[in-house]
């Protein structure tokens, strides 16, 4: 008897403490699939799109292209230009991108793509005025050696720059690390530089007061910020490790103005990126986009450089 | 009576002479009156069917015991005397009619006495709260306080007297009311009389201001109706009521009239409890061998209630027996629990402790482990729980009384799991590859509860009650949530995936000085007022990461962040009665500094209540409230996880405004109908944001926004205590709905999470035999409301992040909560066995019975799971959904043995 009740109880217990599963048919209604737009231009240089679709939250497709869409571009009720197809290759995905216009500062274009089984889509956006980087200087500088040659270098620097009152600025700044490659002279033992790359700087998937890290590496890594979350300057502080016979040489610090589809969708997109399937999110938030009847983002951009020789 | 005896007397003699002296005759004549008269009607109607010429109306006499006399013959003139002693009636020689009236004392009725006192267990001492006294004749009444204490204010007179609890026979005895009156009324359990609900007394509505203010949750129905594994949970009971809401088998508390569980006001013992859930809400934190009595506010909240924008459950611990010692011990499938109390000054001070304890820990480690092996995971289980009541009960004197409670409940949670997946892909090349995919998840919550109050009662002359109380109450919590999705090219391939930590960690502490008063005057009106005074402490820690397998160039590391706010809230409510209607006003003004910054809430409370007849009646009521303290809940499934924060300058108090009415008609002896209907407008309330910002600040993580409840309710009830068949049916008609920032949902509406449209419960209690009853509860419930995202796409190939696996989409977020779970229902049953014991020793109970009984799956919530496939020479991803549920098909068992320790003999039974 007493083991009957040892059982009993204890199947109840796990019962109830452990979660049960099974596979459902939920006979969802799956919308139709949207077309996806991205698209960030930047003065003076050709537009250019890429156009895939939405797929059910079930399918096991990769990215998924659509050839053979209408693109045009407009100012006003004018028609620029439509953009040209260019197919995919070496891996790449096909591109959609004018041939001759190049967009123009304060200008509203809007994008309108059309294809064949998807409702047309269109968005709308402009660039913005550039804003200057009034400051940008280092602070401080440790270099620690590791073993097998590599180096860490923390590095502390001040940026700041004149941003507007008038109205609410939109950024993504931008830190490129130029690395020097050396080569090691073997009879005299010195070494000479053979080499320059750059790399941008990835911020951990993280943010810090509202201060958001696009998500896309075609973003070149940095911040995004609105005004100026911090006073009176932008402190950072960088850690960096480096191979041996490498060494670190100048920072680039690109400020670009965005305008606030730029933002908001890069911004949108980190926080899905960073937090989806946690316990505390559940459903997640929405993609905020600028594209109407489709998703994704279009959206002009303006930028200034400014370099930072670091003293070793 | 001492003046008409007077005119009796003197003056009558002077009127005249020969009347005079037939009155002399008639008044010297002698009787004696039956031996077997035990009453004083008895007694009466002795003496007139002797030809004594007496008048009076019998419902004037009745009720009045006889003293005990010997029979005696005497004048008709010293036999009434005697007789109408403390009887509040004097006679008159009417000389027209040439006889002698009975009737009340008309100068007692210039009089305006207080009858106060205190109802206890005749057995235990142990006061009854919300015991109803009730004098019919004048159709007053009241209810005995939080302390068993009542005062009414009684026209002078001779009355009878009922008072009743449920569960207990009821005392009736006809007093004297010629000057302020006190009395400790005993009564006496009756197990024959286990009303579930005490909804009306005989075949008419309790008078108005008789009834608790509350709805009674009764103790009885809710042992009844038992709980899985056998655990009887008051939560069960509630979420049959109209108005009430669950998840999934109880999971994620209670939800009364649309909001959500951290906008009901909780109490312990008057405290304020911030968690009462065990087991993410599959039971309660109340122990029911330590409640003595729970009351449901669902509208018409008195004025001392505040802080919340929804409901009250107040619950209130027994004080423990105040003349002999008591033990029980007892068990069901999921805990073992115990109880001792008894006296340790007899009559004058008592203790009482409870403990209950899962008991079956390492049991659950080694089958968890068992069970995930079968199903093709790796892991374990762990789980530990506890809850402890303990009380102090002091009698200081006639006015005085001092108790002190104490309750600690704790919940660890530990839970992970690894499944492992190998895929082969052959390519058209006839190239192999091998892959190994890794699903793993971690999840360790701890949460606990304590609770103390030190409480100093006072009964002041006249009808004045005070209550002073230092409290004490804490929740801490900490989860930590690790999920790890990684797939694996086998020979020199990357490894790509994430690796998901999640940290919650939150301390709330409240330090509370409380008075409360209440002042009975007139006839039975009455004034309350108090001031509460709160300390807080919010300590609050987020910490979210997700790591990959690209350059991190600093940590993250939670800070957590500390709050100290204060809240003072005076309040005073004043309650009228007059014939058939009553009134209550009340006034709430919560001041809540934090930080420097204030914020002051006036909130006005408003009861009318109308007796049609005394069959109907019909209240409307109106009921602000406002909410300093905020919980944030998870999306997803309400995990205890739920953090409390504060307002600040940023996010202000939440306020809510109620509109309610409700009609209760006594439909016969036995039946009952409530029909109610309510709209409740809620603003400033806040959501987590989704999307939560690893930031380690929660408000910049949330979101404002309003909402609107509204609903109908109906409830049919069935007294038991007669007849074999008892129970209740309810129904409700409800929508629930929530609008936030631009941030959530676009800003457009939503549903509640635990909006549910139609909401059924059924009760029903057969007393088979005396030993044996069966018990039924069925439940039903439309679907809660649930996100699903449907869509999403892919970045290209040349900007994906190199660090996020390609087959991780993004998804698009559809609307929130625009799916409906499949109806929530379930049917448990039970048998109860009382083996009968002679009086004195050992008592044994049973129950036997089946917990969801026709295996209905109620999804918690859906899950989303990957398998890699082999798919045309490549790796593919397959998705499905998975239902997650908790609670099949599970027996139902519990015993329970009761013993005491030696009883005095006065026990004044």
């Amino acid at each position: 008897m007493r083991t009957l009740f040892k059982i009993v109880a204890l199947g109840t217990i796990v019962g109830l403490l452990n979660r049960c599963e099974e596979p459902v048919d939920l006979e969802l209604d799956i919308p139709d699939p949207q077309i996806v737009l991205l698209s960030n231009f930047f003065p003076d240089e050709l537009v250019k799109v890429q156009l895939s679709r939405t797929q059910s939250i079930l399918s096991s497709e990769d990215y998924m292209p659509i050839e053979g869409a209408t693109v045009r571009l407009l100012v006003g009720d004018e028609s620029v230009e439509q953009l040209q197809e260019v197919e995919a290759s070496d891996g790449n995905p096909p591109f959609y991108t004018t041939t001759v216009f190049k967009p123009r500062v304060g200008v509203r274009y809007t994008l309108h793509a059309s294809a064949p089984g998807y409702d047309p889509i269109s968005a709308v956006s402009s660039i913005p005025e550039p804003v200057p980087i009034s400051l940008f200087r280092q602070t401080s500088l440790q270099v620690i050696d590791l073993a097998d040659g590599e180096t860490e270098v923390k590095l502390g620097f001040e940026l700041d720059y004149e941003d507007p009152d008038a109205a609410i600025t939109y950024y993504h700044l931008r830190l490129i690390q130029e690395v020097e490659e050396l080569h090691v002279i073997p009879t005299i033992g010195d070494t000479v530089v053979v080499g320059q790359r750059l790399e941008p700087i990835i911020f951990p998937a993280s943010s810090t007061n509202g201060i958001w890290i696009p998500a896309l590496s075609r973003s070149g890594g940095g911040i995004l910020l609105i005004d100026k979350p911090f006073s009176p300057l932008l402190n950072l502080n960088l850690t960096n490790s480096f191979k041996d016979l490498e060494r670190p040489g100048r920072l680039f610090a690109e400020l670009r103005v965005v305008s606030e589809d730029y933002y908001n969708f890069q911004s949108s997109l980190s926080k899905k990126r960073l937090t989806s399937g946690l316990p505390s999110n559940g459903q997640g938030g929405e993609i905020q986009n600028n594209v109407t009847n489709g998703q994704g983002v279009f959206a002009g951009y303006n930028s200034v450089l400014d370099t930072l020789d670091v003293a070793f | 009576m001492s003046k008409l005896k007077l005119i009796v007397g003197f003056v009558l003699p002077l009127v005249g002479f020969f009347p005079g002296l037939r009155a002399q005759s008639v008044l010297e004549t002698e009787y004696r009156y039956s031996r077997q008269a035990t009453s004083l009607e008895e007694a009466l109607e002795s003496l007139r069917e002797q030809g004594a010429p007496l008048a009076y109306r019998s419902d004037r006499v009745e009720g009045f015991e006889l003293p005990d006399h010997d029979g005696q013959r005497s004048s008709l003139n010293q036999l009434l005397d005697r007789l109408l002693t403390n009887t509040g009636l004097v006679w008159l020689y009417s000389e027209a009619g040439r006889r002698i009236d009975i009737f009340p004392d008309p100068v007692l009725r210039d009089l305006e006495v207080t009858f106060s006192g205190q109802i206890q267990d005749a057995v235990s001492g142990e006061l009854l709260i919300g015991a109803n006294i009730y004098l019919p004749e004048l159709r007053i009444g009241t209810v005995a306080n939080n302390y068993g204490k009542f005062s009414l204010g009684v026209t002078g007179g001779a009355y009878d007297v009922i008072v009743s609890y449920t569960g207990y026979a009821s005392y009736q005895a006809k007093l004297l009311f010629s000057e302020d009156k006190k009395a400790i009324i005993k009564l006496n359990a009756d197990a024959t009389l286990p009303e579930i609900l005490v909804p009306f007394y005989r075949d008419t509505l309790l008078p108005l201001g008789v009834e608790p203010e509350g709805d009674a949750i009764s103790i009885e129905a809710t042992e009844r109706l038992s709980g899985p594994g056998g655990e009887a949970d008051p939560m069960r009971t509630l979420s049959l009521l109209p108005g009430i809401t669950t998840g999934a088998d109880g999971l994620g508390g209670i939800f009364i009239r649309g909001s959500d569980q951290g906008q009901n006001l909780v109490q312990l013992d008057g405290v304020p409890l911030f968690n009462y859930g065990h087991a993410a809400g599959l039971f309660s934190i109340f122990n029911l061998q330590a409640i003595r009595r729970i009351d449901l506010y669902k509208e018409a909240l008195p004025a001392k209630f505040g802080g919340r924008l929804s409901g009250v459950l107040d619950v209130h611990t027994r004080d423990g027996n105040l003349k002999f010692n008591e033990y029980q011990i007892g068990t069901s499938l999921g805990s073992s629990r115990f109880t001792a109390e008894g006296p340790l000054i007899q009559d004058t001070s008592s203790f009482l402790i409870t403990g209950r304890y899962l008991w079956a820990r390492p049991f659950i480690q080694s089958l968890s482990t068992q069970y995930k092996r079968n199903n093709g995971r790796a892991g374990q289980t762990d789980y530990q729980l506890y809850d402890i009541n303990f009380k102090l009960n002091h009698q200081l004197g006639k006015t005085d009384r001092i108790f002190f409670s104490f309750f600690r409940g704790l919940d660890d949670y530990a839970n992970d799991g690894r499944r492992f997946q190998n895929t082969t892909v052959i390519n058209e090349a006839g190239a192999v590859f091998q892959y190994e995919s890794l699903q793993a998840g971690r999840q360790e919550v701890e949460w606990n509860n304590t609770l103390a109050a030190l409480r100093y009662n006072h009964d002041f002359p006249g009808r004045l009650f005070a209550n002073l109380t230092l409290s004490y109450s804490q929740l801490n919590v900490g989860a930590e949530f690790v999920r790890i999705d990684s797939l694996q090219e086998l020979v020199g391939g990357d490894k790509l995936g994430t690796f998901d930590l999640e940290q919650l960690g939150s301390q709330l502490r409240r330090i509370g000085l409380d008075l409360d008063a209440e002042y009975h005057f007139g006839i039975n009106h009455r004034f309350d007022f108090g001031v509460e005074l709160s300390r807080y402490t919010f300590l609050t820690n987020i910490l979210l990461l997700r790591e990959t397998d690209g350059p991190v160039i600093d940590d993250i590391e939670g800070e957590p962040s500390e709050e100290l706010p204060w809240e003072a809230t005076p309040y005073a409510s004043l309650e009228l009665k007059y014939g058939n209607w009553q009134f209550r006003g009340g006034l709430r003004a919560q001041l809540w500094t934090n930080a420097g910054q204030s914020s002051l809430d006036m909130l006005p409370r408003l009861l009318v209540r109308k007796r049609l007849n005394p069959r109907l009646d019909i209240q409307a009521s109106l009921d602000f409230t406002s909410q300093p303290v905020h919980r944030l809940s998870s999306a997803s499934i309400g995990l205890p996880t739920d953090m409390w924060v504060p307002s600040t300058s940023r996010y202000r108090p939440a306020r809510a405004r109620q509109w309610s009415t409700r009609a209760r008609w006594l439909w016969s002896k036995y039946w009952r109908l409530e029909l109610g209907a309510y709209a409740r407008r809620m603003t400033d309330i806040l959501i987590y944001a989704p999307d939560i910002d690893a930031d380690q600040s929660w408000s910049n993580n949330v979101s404002t926004g309003s909402g609107n409840t509204s609903g109908l309710e109906f409830l049919l009830t069935r007294r038991l205590g007669v007849g074999r068949w008892s129970g209740w049916l309810s129904y409700t008609w409800a929508n629930s709905e929530r609008t936030f920032g631009e941030e959530v949902n676009l800003g457009r509406p939503f549903p509640f999470r635990f909006d549910r449209e139609h909401a059924l419960g059924l009760a029903v209690f057969c007393q088979i035999s005396p030993r044996v009853d069966f018990n039924l509860a069925w439940r039903f419930a439309s679907g809660a409301a649930y996100s699903f995202n449907l869509e999403s796409f892919n970045l290209p190939p040349e900007i994906e992040e190199e660090f996020t696996p390609p087959e991780t989409p993004t998804t698009i977020a559809g609307q929130r909560n625009q799916f409906r779970l499949p109806a929530d229902h379930r049917l448990d049953v039970n048998f109860r066995f009382r083996i009968p014991s002679k009086m004195g020793e050992p008592r044994h109970q049973f129950t036997l019975g089946v917990y969801n009984v026709y295996n209905r799956r109620n999804p918690v919530y859906y899950d989303l799971r990957t398998d890699y496939v082999s798919k045309d020479g490549r790796l593919a991803a397959e998705r499905e959904f998975v239902q997650v549920f908790i609670a099949p098909l599970l027996p139902v068992f519990s015993y329970e043995l009761s013993f005491s320790g030696k009883k005095p003999r006065n026990l004044g039974l």
